[in-house]
């Protein structure tokens, strides 16, 4: 009975969808459009989030030690400037691992790796708590033994972060409308296609389907149509954001890099799936209670 | 034999306001075949949809088998109209092709396929459609539409066929054989409601007749004819 069931929502799938070619298209171009512009957004947000990670990264003060400084004795000055008041963490970066990140956020460094040496003294990291005192911890942090050279962001850098800050707030709510707006265009979407099946869906009420008999196979038509949008939307923004990358890193640049794009992608399909899926169900059950007219 | 049908004091008011039937009271035993007849506008069709569930009365009582059909919940209704096959007045054929049209519920109810693979030729080749079997119903005549829309119900073979006005566009040579598929459902079980306003097919059958007239059943008669005083309207 269940197998039964199955095999009856399959054959009925595979019916909608080679028969209704045209409200196909329109779904799948629709949900393609509309999550490449969602898609878009969020890489957006994504580059934004990495670029304004890195430049906090600039803003932040770092201590280089000299190169005849043992590492027990560096290590030794972590905790008091811990215990600065304007200091709200500190971290040591090993020359080791100063040189895997330098190499990380510039790719083309990473092409020179065996031709040189890692030129990096151990380093300590300052988080400080309000930008503002940057220029007071680095003069202090000057004067720890040990301690070589700092290194501080400028005022430029520090508005900037601001700046990103106002942008990644936007951001959000401009592609929490996006989404609203799409779900509603995707509802509509599939409306308009099942609009001209409801003397079909009410036959089949007629007959004995029963109603989750008769939807199923929507609900099914309308998440394959989202996933195909969805890996539509795929094939174009993948390589269009590996090339923006790269174009970006050959000038130091760094934006979100290629393996987040693998889960952007899968999260892509499923929001295509989710969205056909809810498009349809709302529809669906508009329709199993609608009663046409009928002539004659 | 145990009432199939039973209609207690039913009122049966449109949104319009028209009221299409009114005090109605009827019984049909399990296995009976009955005429339903009365002038076009009369009443017919809205008591067939009472049975099946398209129409809610607005006073009385109405059971199919044991059901009262106006309670039964959204989820059961389907099974209800698994035991009641109704061949429309206006066709309702699915937008398919002949032989998926009569497949449709069969599969749907979840018979194995080797029960459609039978029973559809089966069907489609007693009322003469197994050479259209691929044909979608635009390109049938409305007398094959309605001749389709028989083999649909046949195929089910439901304890309870309603008939509404199944021969309303078929010559008298194909209406009689229609007449005989219905007779045959009716010998093997099948309790049988035809709506009709052709005296020809009720005169020459000599069963229950039931008239309606103004929404009232106003003659009952267990081997009756084609009340003469009607007008067909
Ligand atoms: N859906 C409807 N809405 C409003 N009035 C209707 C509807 N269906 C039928 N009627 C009215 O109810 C009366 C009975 O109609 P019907 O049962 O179709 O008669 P018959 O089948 O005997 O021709 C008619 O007056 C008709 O106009
Ligand atoms: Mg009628």
């Amino acid at each position: 009975m269940i197998l039964a069931a199955l095999d009856f929502i399959c054959r009925e799938t595979v019916l909608h969808l080679k028969r209704e070619r045209l409200i196909a298209i329109a779904t799948v171009s629709t949900v393609a459009v509309l999550l490449i512009v969602l898609g878009s957004i969020v890489l957006f947000l994504a580059d934004l989030k990495t670029w304004t990670g890195w430049m906090t990264d600039q803003l932040e003060v770092c201590g280089f030690f000299a190169k005849d400084t043992t590492r027990e004795d560096a290590l030794k000055t972590v905790d008091p400037i811990s215990a600065w008041s304007e200091v709200e963490s500190v971290r040591f970066v090993t020359k080791e691992e100063g040189w895997e990140r330098q190499k990380r956020d510039y790719p083309s460094i990473a092409r020179l790796e065996d031709a040189i040496d890692n030129p990096l003294p151990d380093a300590v990291q300052l988080k400080i708590r309000d930008p503002e005192q940057s220029a007071r911890v680095a003069k202090r942090l000057e004067q720890v033994p040990g301690i070589e050279a700092v290194r501080w962001g400028g005022s430029l850098a520090q508005s900037l972060v601001r700046f990103n800050r106002a942008v990644n707030w936007s951001g959000l709510v401009v592609s929490l409308l996006v989404a609203v707006a799409g779900i509603l265009i995707v509802h509509n979407t599939v409306r308009l296609a099942l609009h001209s099946r409801r003397r079909e869906v009410y036959i089949m009420q007629l007959v004995g389907a029963t109603r989750a008999l008769i939807a199923a196979p929507f609900l099914l038509e309308g998440m394959l149509h989202g996933l195909l949008g969805a890996a539509l939307a795929c094939c174009l923004l993948v390589p269009v954001h590996m090339y923006l990358r790269d174009l970006a890193a050959r000038s130091f640049f760094p934006l979100t890099p290629d393996s987040a794009l693998l889960p952007f992608a899968l999260y892509l399909l499923l929001a295509g799936a989710v969205l056909g899926f809810t498009g349809s169900v709302f529809s669906v059950r508009r329709y199993l209670r609608h009663k046409p007219e009928w002539h004659g | 034999m145990p009432a199939c049908v039973e209609l207690k004091d039913v009122t049966v008011v449109y949104p319009s306001g028209v009221t299409a039937l009114s005090n109605i009271d009827l019984t049909i035993d399990e296995g009976e075949f009955a005429f339903l007849v009365g002038p076009t506008g009369h009443g017919k069709s809205t008591l067939l949809k009472l049975l099946y569930r398209e129409e809610l009365p607005a006073r009385g009582r109405v059971f199919v088998s044991g059901w009262e059909v106006p309670r039964i919940s959204a989820s059961r209704v389907a099974h209800l109209r698994r035991r009641v096959g109704v061949v429309f007045q206006e066709f309702r054929l699915l937008p398919r092709t002949a032989w998926e049209s009569v497949a449709f519920g069969l599969h749907a109810t979840g018979r194995s396929y080797r029960e459609v693979l039978r029973r559809v030729p089966d069907a489609l080749s007693e009322v003469g459609l197994l050479d259209k079997a691929d044909h979608h119903p635009s390109a049938l005549s409305a007398g094959e539409q309605q001749s389709l829309a028989v083999a649909r119900v046949l195929a089910m073979r439901p304890p309870l066929i309603l008939a509404d006005e199944p021969t309303g566009n078929l010559d008298p040579a194909s209406s009689r054989h229609i007449m005989q598929l219905l007779e045959r459902a009716n010998r093997e079980g099948a309790t049988v409601l035809v709506a009709t306003h052709d005296p020809a097919i009720v005169n020459a059958m000599r069963r229950r007749v039931i008239v309606l007239h103004h929404g009232r059943i106003v003659q009952d008669e267990p081997e009756g004819g084609y009340p003469d005083d009607l007008g067909r309207a």
